[in-house]
């Protein structure tokens, strides 16, 4: 079974060798991700458009990380008022030792829970499972997943490495009374049965959060299931997390935000449902729930935000259009990754929060093909901060701002790279070593096997350019 | 982006930056570059004083090595005219990073002058010399690969594919799925290499899948890497940087 | 310290170690006052599944008895807004449950309440978007719980888009519980495969009225 783990690059390449084996997963996740992309490109028709909207959506995350402590006031302050009691979490630990605390005091029995990348982050599932609480998955691709023992393999569509014959499979096995039907509106059909009944009797909703408005104390929160609707509708105590980068401004930042998310995520214009919770239920009304808590999550964010450069890495709005449109993700799957956001934007999050030191391999699965940066809707440097964080690993700078910094440093490559800058910048001497090159080329040492298992070796040619732009020179002269 | 007007009288001179590839991989390339600018009467600087733009190193992290050669770079093409790169990641190297890679040394605003003279040599040739030409060549398909660096950090696909259509006798296609990476990436393939090999197989796959005669590229990693896929696999598509084909179609002896 | 303060003051000092300038807003597009596009919100609720009468606000309730009539529709579910006691005079409906104790009446509500029927209190016409606030006369379940929800809207409630919907709310004040409803709901979770009716109505039937 795939899990998530703190030490991502342990296996890294074993996991790689698997998912580029695994035919089927392949197919997945090639026909998936052409899907998203095809979808993605039709609501984008004119490109001028989508680059000024690109634009607006960088400047209004940007303007909300530029004043995030004061956002974070504001909005902890706006949701008392508006009886949303505010919870603040340091570590994962911390937060999920907050959620247990508020389940306790509220002696919830059933919990549910909307889908939310914030509580994969904090091992949530894990963490009230082990206090003795179970938690049922409410979204159909986590439930399937949950069900089968699995973690997400996408940050939007977590069940996306699965087929229909598989799930079917597994409902057959796995819910009493249910027949082996490969039909996806009986195979949602039974998911929604199941789940109706949870919703009913839940006494604890838990979900994400997309954007907390610090001028209202509003959470939002998109969906197309109504999942979310009923995990932060019908029970009682509804416990939303929320990394605390997603706080922004004000209502007006939404509308341009709205229409990036859903087009940028799954090529919809807009979701099903815009979930907009600014407080529990009031006296005169008749349902919702009566406690409503908001735990804000730094888990390693504060650290991220210290950095310049990398604190464009919050601006992120979750969509997955990265991963969407990354060669290396469509061909491994998210799974290989070992991390909760897999993916370009992954592989910039993941560094950061588990350091260099167990994350920093991740960093090389990436061609730097710039393909992730073109799509993202928040304009996030993914292949600059890539780029960034290789550095960082190999870095011997005692000031580096990322944890494990310098880890990923190999004497043999150090030392090839310094080589190489003794030859590339003696023009002289790299003459000499282009004309032993090009005069010895059939007694060369093979290159790395890597290089050759899948190529022809490389070949240099007879004569340097240069050396016929000498010849050249000299026939003219 | 460059400051140069289209079809600047101005230009008269211009530098070559003949990348480490095309040194030692694809002279033909190069010397059909120089003769490509020579034809429409521009006067070709090719310093001798030149070696890599640095991105193999930049990209794997090493970036006090990767500096000391782009001040070496920014050095050698002071002089106030234009430097053609014939490659997208190199010309993307000078223009898109080396002013962020300099900005703190006393070579701060050279770079960031070198990076608005910076062209690749199919977009400056289409946007601004405005080639016009004649194709001398037999009728023939080729499926063009632009790489991600031409395509993405410097824009310039449809130079390339606009300098081709020029050309009567020459049917152009691209590859199934072209706006995706060939694999290559530089240290990625070594480091990377099963996941290299398996963007490689799709691009090859693709690129045999349009049946062309000839494929070409303006950028030799993805050539090296394309081209040494499919001659391990035993397939007759000959590869060729765009440069050298152009060069050969539109009347150039054989360099 | 409290870890409040603790994150805070590190968000702060990371600011003042390494400020940056925002990455620049573009040019403001002047907003156009204009009028809401009903056509255009026919055409996006239809894109999303939902099915759209237009007609006089007098229209609906016949029109709803005859679809009731065709479709077998029995057993109604309406709150205590204006669109549930112009159904009740109606007289049609062979059975209209009034909800109004979700206590007493929630797990009759999961089991076996197949329509419900209320109104909006608002749409955004370019995306196809009803607006439903939580408020004393309907429980915020009605619209979500049934497999069917028949919801009327008034022409003279929409917004032309989103950006004038905040600007509203902006203005006068959030309600605990403010929904978007863009058609009925869906998933496409398994194999891309989109299916309607995942958890909330499967069916989403709009009547615009003017």
């Amino acid at each position: 079974m795939s899990g998530f783990t703190n030490h991502p690059d342990q296996d890294f390449g074993v996991r790689i060798h698997d998912a580029l084996g695994d035919a089927e997963l392949r197919e997945s996740f090639h026909g998936a991700m052409t899907f998203l992309r095809d979808r993605r490109r039709a609501q984008f028709p004119d490109p001028e458009a989508l680059e000024t909207l690109r634009d607006s959506g960088a400047a209004i995350r940007d303007r909300a990380l530029a004043q995030l402590p004061d956002l974070l006031e504001q909005l902890e302050d706006r949701c008392r008022h508006n009886g949303i009691q505010v919870h603040w979490a340091e570590t994962a630990e911390d937060a999920n030792r907050i959620i247990t605390g508020l389940i306790r005091a509220v002696n919830g029995k059933r919990i549910v829970k909307g889908k939310s990348m914030a509580t994969e982050e904090i091992g949530l599932n894990t963490a009230l499972e082990a206090a003795g609480f179970t938690c049922l998955e409410s979204d159909m691709g986590e439930y399937i997943v949950q069900q089968a023992h699995e973690t997400p393999s996408h940050i939007i569509m977590p069940a996306i490495h699965r087929n229909k014959a598989s799930i079917a499979r597994q409902f057959a096995e796995q819910i009493p009374d249910t027949p082996y039907t490969e039909d996806v509106d009986e195979l949602i059909g039974t998911g929604r049965r199941v789940l109706r009944r949870a919703f009913a009797e839940a006494d604890v909703g838990i979900s994400g959060v997309n954007f907390a408005v610090a001028e209202t104390g509003t959470l939002c929160l998109v969906e197309n299931e109504g999942n979310g609707r009923m995990s932060t509708t019908v029970p009682d105590t509804h416990i939303a997390v929320m990394g605390l980068e997603k706080v922004i401004e004000k209502l007006a930042d939404l509308p341009d935000l709205m229409r990036l998310l859903p087009k940028s995520a799954t090529g919809q214009a807009i979701t099903t449902y815009v979930n907009m919770i600014s407080g529990p239920r009031r006296d005169d009304e008749s349902d919702g729930p009566r406690q409503v808590h908001l735990v804000l999550l730094d888990n390693g964010r504060s650290r991220i935000y210290a950095d310049r450069q990398l604190r464009a890495t919050l601006r992120c709005i979750r969509c997955g259009a990265c991963m969407n449109h990354c060669p290396v993700y469509e061909r491994l799957g998210g799974h290989a990754y070992g991390t909760v956001y897999p993916g370009p934007i992954g592989q910039v999050v993941m560094p950061q929060l588990f350091g260099l030191d167990h994350a920093g391999k991740l960093t090389q699965a990436c061609s730097l093909n710039g393909a992730c940066g073109e799509v993202c809707p928040v304009r996030i440097p993914l292949p600059d901060l890539i780029r960034r964080l290789r550095h960082e690993g190999v870095s011997t700078d005692p000031a580096s701002p990322v944890r494990g910094h310098g880890r990923q440093r190999r004497f043999s490559e150090a030392l090839i790279w310094r080589v190489w800058c003794f030859i590339h910048t003696r023009p002289p001497l790299y003459r000499l070593v282009t004309r032993v090159a090009t005069r010895a080329r059939h007694w060369l040492p093979p290159l790395p096997r890597a290089w050759t298992r899948h190529r022809a070796p490389l070949q240099p040619a007879d004569r340097s350019f240069q050396e016929m732009m000498r010849h050249r020179e000299d026939r003219r002269s | 982006m460059p400051g140069y007007c289209m079809n600047s009288p101005a230009i008269q001179r211009v530098y070559l930056f003949g990348t480490c590839l095309i040194d030692v991989f694809h002279p033909a390339a190069g010397l059909a570059s120089v003769q490509l600018l020579e034809r429409e009467g521009i006067e070709v600087v090719f310093p001798e004083e030149q070696t890599c733009c640095g991105q193999p190193p930049y990209n794997s992290g090493y970036d006090e090595e990767a500096r000391a050669v782009a001040r070496q770079v920014v050095r050698r093409f002071s002089e106030s005219i234009p430097v053609i790169v014939p490659s997208g990641s190199c010309a993307g190297m000078l223009r898109q990073h080396y002013p962020s890679l300099l900005a703190d040394g006393p070579l701060a605003d050279a770079a960031r002058d070198l990076a608005a003279r910076t062209y690749e040599l199919h977009e400056f040739l289409h946007r601004v010399l405005q080639v016009r030409w004649q194709d001398h060549g037999d009728p023939v398909k080729i499926v063009m690969h632009t790489s991600c660096s031409a395509r993405r950090e410097m824009g310039v696909r449809e130079d390339g594919l606009a300098l081709l259509r020029q050309l009567e006798g020459v049917e152009v296609c691209e590859p199934e799925s072209a706006e995706t990476c060939c694999g290559f990436g530089g240290t990625f393939a070594v480091k990377m290499s099963e996941i290299s090999a398996a963007m490689a197989t799709d691009k090859c796959r693709a690129v045999q899948a349009t049946g062309a005669d000839q494929l070409l590229s303006s950028d030799c990693g993805c050539l090296l890497n394309i081209d040494g896929m499919l001659r391990k696999q035993g397939a007759h598509l000959p590869a060729e940087h765009l440069a050298e084909f152009l060069w050969k179609r539109t009347g150039g002896d054989t360099p | 310290m409290k870890p409040r303060d603790r994150i805070l003051s590190r968000l702060r000092h990371g600011r003042a170690a390494s400020p940056a300038a925002p990455y620049p807003a573009p040019q403001a597009q002047a907003t156009a006052d204009s009028a809401p596009d009903i056509d255009a919100m026919v055409t996006a609720l239809q894109a999303a599944h939902a099915e759209v009468f237009r007609m006089d606000e007098s229209a609906w309730p016949d029109h709803l008895a005859s679809l009731a009539e065709q479709r077998a529709w029995q057993q109604w579910w309406v709150g205590r807004d204006e669109v549930a006691s112009t159904w009740q005079a109606h007289g049609s409906a062979p059975s209209v449950t009034v909800f109004e104790d979700w206590e007493r009446q929630k797990s009759t509500l999961f089991e076996s309440a197949p329509i419900g029927l209320s109104l909006a209190q608002g749409g955004i016409a370019d995306t196809g978007t009803l607006i439903v606030e939580s408020g004393s006369a309907v429980p915020r379940t009605l619209s979500l719980v049934p497999p069917v929800h028949v919801v009327v809207v008034r022409e003279n409630s929409l917004f032309p888009d989103m950006a004038t919907a905040m600007v509203h709310y902006s203005r006068h004040g959030m309600p605990t519980n403010l929904i978007f409803i863009s058609g009925p709901s869906k998933t496409a979770d398994i194999q891309q495969t989109m299916a309607y009716g995942a958890h909330g109505p499967r069916e989403l039937i709009v009547y615009l009225c003017r």
